[in-house]
């Protein structure tokens, strides 16, 4: 468990997960042809924003990382 | 159709409420756990970054280009992935210089420049004010539209202007130091926030679910709407079209933190850094909430029937379909929430930025307006009331030249240019000022000449030759297609251009003027701002206090008088005086008075900004020029000190960073050195012990061949008397009983030898202590050393009184045997030459401790010999007698039983004296 908590608390983590958001966010434009009408796209643009959102709440909640830890806390 | 009247009323009634807010936040913000420690209000008020812009301009672009609305939103999404790393960074430097705009962000960096604060202070007011004349035509527009009566457009306007005059004087510019947050005015937004989301949320709900069949059914309708034309950005485009979809993305990425408005909000009013991590979920998930009905209602508003040119403001259009006066008034003032809390925030940021990089330094410089410096406050004042009539007055000129979303854009591509210049500073330390200066300019006019000049010419205020032919009719300088690029669109192009420009001249010109030493030290600062670890404070050692610190007091409040009002500048010197130490003291030494006048700027540039604080200290020369040449002195006398010069000082600073990285990578390793190095030592030291004992029983093993051949030959003696007696048949009773008790006394004794020296042979080192009997541990010595002594003609004199030979404490007996038997070894080498030589025992109890006396013949250790003699391996013994180790070894064995071993100096004889404390 504290293996996935130092991940999500990891700058490293955070780089990676700014480069597949840029991916998602930009992917229906080199994939999905011009369909105006194409419900698949509206979804797929939300779907993936929640999908950050909910990493980064996992983050608020359960990121953990020694450096970040004031000298108080470590006491 | 709602009545003028009831509009202002509702709009007069909703901002008391908010005034009254406001008034509470302050009021109770001071409460330890009030709602300013909150990470949701922190968070929520981060939303003003949606502005009318959002609440109706999405809406109007989402009819036309499909989703590309999206990518102002899904740009803050991407760059908020980082703001833990880069935000937490913005906020701690903000801490730590006192820093009160994003203007002031880059001055302080780049050598407290006022040149560049300046230059990109009128930069930010001529790249947003657009964007509030935006905010301004929304809220007149609306009321327009809502009372039908676009003859009250001339009326309405200047009543607008005088109430988003007053709101930011209200709720952000009731006091002058901007260092101070502004709790009330954080949560109006916050609550701004959740009114704007929540009007919103009722629009789409009602278009979406009432006025047609839910999400899929209003897309389906798409291709019999847009039956003429496909609508863009709605999937796979053409690359221009893909080009424009991450040109916005890049422009919404850098909004989000450096549009003033943003900054402010983020950096400046955050009071806790763990505040980012809820911020990180909250404003996405905001973002996501505002923008899921833009769509359905852009196309619902087609669906209903109105024209597409009314688009901006479907939502007020639809709102008014569901019949019902207070539906519709509660959609308004979400849509004024979201143009005058934009308009709120970025006038105070503005305004401040204003009077402290532009106003004070013309005053501070011109000595008939220098009494304008004390009304600080009135003149940001001034600023925010021209910021808005500017805004108005831009806003009567452009008209509807231009729709909402082209105005916002040339504001987030004027914001865009910041980028180079705040990520130069957070990552690299080798951006300079004069970098900066030229990336920064040359990024401000091709923004100017490839955005502001197109939308001119199509305004009608320039030429359109301009467009056709270039400037100076040179085809490669036509605005849209710089250079021959005009292929791109005409954003992408602008950005692309200004952002090579800027980064180039930033890069190039850093590179050909290095910063200077005051740089790279704040430089270090910036780019190291994350590390907890502060560096330790130098102290300069021998100073004299010879400046009067009352005098320096009565320059410092003339100074701070001409800024802010007695009180303030009293605070400030207390803050300052506590800061440097310096409370309680008359008389300060120089280095002080520079350490106290670098703390008085700090407080200083909370009113008026750390540039222009900087140069009123330096203008104030409050430190003097004897004082500046003290001061000069002392760091050369420090230098010469350092016998170095000022280049070979930085080289040796940079060294010394270097080795200090090397340290901390080799800590690890040296650690796992040193245990092993000490276990080896440990090793090292049970094998000396042992070797030394071996030596020890190697000297006495003559006088054990002594000890038991004496009795092997009594033996053998008796045992001889005793066979002639037999062979001569002439036994008598008593003769045999004789020999056989001599044979007897002695083979007990040759026991009590090898007793003695398997005893002194065994290892007890590692075995805790055990209770032994003082007598018993000397027996063991006397058994092994007596003999040799009797042999060799040397007195042993054996003093111990019985009660302390019956004393019973606890040590290790095997380890005290050894320590006695190497004194009487030492002492039996220094007397062995000697005429009357003799060796003497004596043992007390002394304050409950056991006082064990060895003493010689000899004449005592000399003085500079006594310290050295217990150090390992020092022996006065020739080679190959002595190991060196005896008495060291000695020593830490007393030291283990808690006890000293001492050389008794008053004695004329050599005399150890061993005390060990008795524990039964």
């Amino acid at each position: 468990m504290n293996k996935w908590r130092n991940l999500l608390g990891k700058i490293e983590f955070h780089f990676f997960l700014a480069i597949i958001t840029v991916l998602a966010f930009c992917w229906p434009f080199f994939t999905t042809p011009n369909l105006s009408n194409n419900i698949f796209v509206f979804y797929f643009f939300f779907a993936s924003w929640l999908t950050v959102i909910v990493i980064h709440f996992l983050m608020d909640r359960f990121s953990f990382d020694e450096n970040d830890r004031t000298d108080e806390e470590k006491k | 159709m709602i009545s003028l009247s009831t509009l202002i009323f509702a709009l007069s009634a909703y901002l008391l409420f908010l005034f009254a807010v406001a008034t509470y936040g302050e009021k109770i913000s001071k409460r330890p756990k009030s709602f300013f420690q909150n990470p949701y209000v922190y968070s929520l008020s981060l939303a003003v970054y949606c502005t009318s812009w959002t609440y109706y301009g999405s809406v109007g672009s989402a009819s036309n280009n499909g989703f590309l609305f999206l990518t102002i939103y899904l740009g803050p999404t991407i760059a908020i992935v980082l703001w833990w790393e880069v935000l937490r960074k913005l906020i701690r430097l903000k801490n730590r210089f006192n820093m009160t705009s994003i203007v002031d962000f880059i001055s302080v960096r780049y050598d407290k420049s006022e040149g560049l604060s300046i230059l990109a202070t009128l930069f930010i007011l001529f790249g947003l004010v657009p964007y509030i004349s935006l905010q301004l035509k929304a809220i007149i527009q609306t009321i327009s539209i809502l009372s039908a009566t676009t003859e009250n457009q001339m009326s309405i306007g200047p009543f607008v202007v005088v109430v988003m005059t007053l709101c930011p004087i209200l709720f952000g510019m009731r006091k002058l130091n901007t260092t101070e947050r502004h709790p009330g005015m954080v949560l109006v937004l916050a609550l701004e926030c959740l009114l704007k989301l929540g009007a919103f949320l009722a629009v789409g709900f009602f278009v979406t679910y009432t006025l047609n069949h839910g999400i899929g059914d209003i897309l389906g309708k798409i291709p019999q709407i847009y039956a003429d034309s496909s609508l863009s950005f709605m999937g796979h485009g053409s690359h221009h079209e893909t080009l424009t979809w991450m040109t916005y993305l890049l422009l919404g990425f850098t909004a989000i933190l450096f549009l003033p408005r943003q900054f402010h909000i983020a950096v400046i009013e955050n009071n806790n850094e763990k505040h980012i991590k809820t911020a990180k979920w909250v404003l996405p998930l905001y973002l996501l909430l505002i923008n899921f009905f833009v769509l359905p209602i852009a196309i619902g508003g087609r669906i209903a029937g109105f024209s597409p040119l009314k688009a901006d403001y479907f939502v007020l259009l639809l709102a008014q379909l569901k019949g019902s006066t207070a539906f519709t008034l509660v959609v308004f003032l979400g849509g004024f929430s979201a143009a005058a809390g934009m308009i709120l925030i970025e006038t105070v940021t503005i305004s401040t930025m204003i009077s402290n990089n532009i106003f004070l330094p013309i005053f501070s410089r011109t000595k008939s307006f220098s009494f304008m410096t004390k009304h600080l406050l009135k003149l940001r004042w001034l600023s925010a009331f021209l910021i808005i009539l500017f805004s108005y007055l831009y806003m009567q000129l452009i008209d509807d030249k231009l729709n909402l979303v082209s105005i916002g854009m040339i504001s987030f591509a004027a914001v865009l240019q910041f980028a180079p210049l705040v990520i130069g500073a957070l990552y690299s330390k080798k951006g300079s000022k004069v970098g900066a200066y030229v990336g920064f300019s040359a990024g401000m006019i091709i923004w100017f000449y490839t955005l502001v000049v197109p939308t001119l010419i199509a305004s009608g205020f320039l030429d359109a030759s301009l467009s056709s032919e270039g400037l100076f009719h040179l085809s490669f300088l036509r605005p849209e297609a710089l250079f021959g690029l005009n292929d791109l669109g005409y954003l992408t192009h602008a950005v692309f251009w200004s952002l090579v420009f800027n980064v180039s001249g930033y890069v190039l010109f850093s590179l050909l003027y290095p910063p200077s030493l005051s740089e790279q030290r704040i430089a270090e600062e910036f780019v190291s701002a994350l590390p907890k670890e502060k560096p330790e404070d130098f102290d300069l050692g021998s100073e004299y206090e010879t400046i009067l610190l009352e005098k320096k007091k009565n320059e410092f409040f003339d100074l701070l008088g001409r800024y802010c009002s007695f009180d303030e500048a009293h605070k400030i010197w207390e803050e300052a005086l506590l800061n440097s130490g310096l409370q309680d003291k008359e008389k300060i030494s120089v280095l002080k008075l520079a350490e106290l006048t670098s703390e008085i700027e700090k407080g200083l540039s909370g009113f008026i900004g750390t540039s222009a604080s900087h140069n009123s200290i330096v203008r104030s020369k409050i430190i003097g020029k004897a004082e500046n040449e003290s001061l000069l002195r002392i760091y050369s006398g420090l230098l010469t000190d350092m016998r170095i010069n000022p280049a070979e000082l930085k080289k040796q600073i940079i060294l010394y960073r270097e080795k200090e990285k090397l340290m901390h990578k080799e800590t690890q390793l040296l650690a796992d050195l040193v245990k092993k190095k000490a276990e080896e030592l440990e090793e090292q030291k049970n094998l000396m012990f042992h070797a030394s004992k071996m030596a020890a029983l190697g000297e006495m093993a003559a006088g054990i061949a002594h000890e038991i051949n004496n009795p092997l030959s009594i033996i053998s003696l008796n045992n001889h008397m005793l066979l002639h007696q037999i062979e001569q048949d002439h036994l008598d009773r008593d003769n045999i009983k004789r020999f056989v008790k001599n044979i007897e006394i002695t083979v007990m004794r040759i026991s009590k030898i090898i007793t003695g020296l398997r005893t002194i042979s065994r290892d007890d080192s590692n075995e805790d202590f055990a209770t032994n009997r003082f007598g018993d541990i000397l027996d063991d010595v006397l058994a092994l050393s007596g003999e040799k002594f009797k042999v060799h003609g040397i007195d042993l004199r054996v003093s111990v009184d019985e009660s302390v030979a019956d004393l019973k404490f606890k040590c290790r007996r095997v380890q005290l045997s050894q320590v006695l038997i190497n004194l009487l070894g030492n002492a039996y080498d220094s007397v062995e030459n000697l005429e009357h030589p003799w060796i003497a025992i004596e043992a007390k109890i002394e304050k409950n401790c056991l006082v064990i006396f060895v003493s010689d013949a000899g004449p005592g250790i000399p003085l500079e010999l006594q310290e050295k003699i217990f150090q390992p391996f020092f022996t006065t013994k020739e080679v190959g007698k002595g190991t060196g180790l005896g008495l060291s070894l000695s020593s830490s064995i007393i030291r283990a039983h808690k006890g000293e071993i001492t050389i008794d100096n008053s004695s004329p004889h050599t005399r150890f004296v061993i005390k060990i404390p008795i524990i039964e």
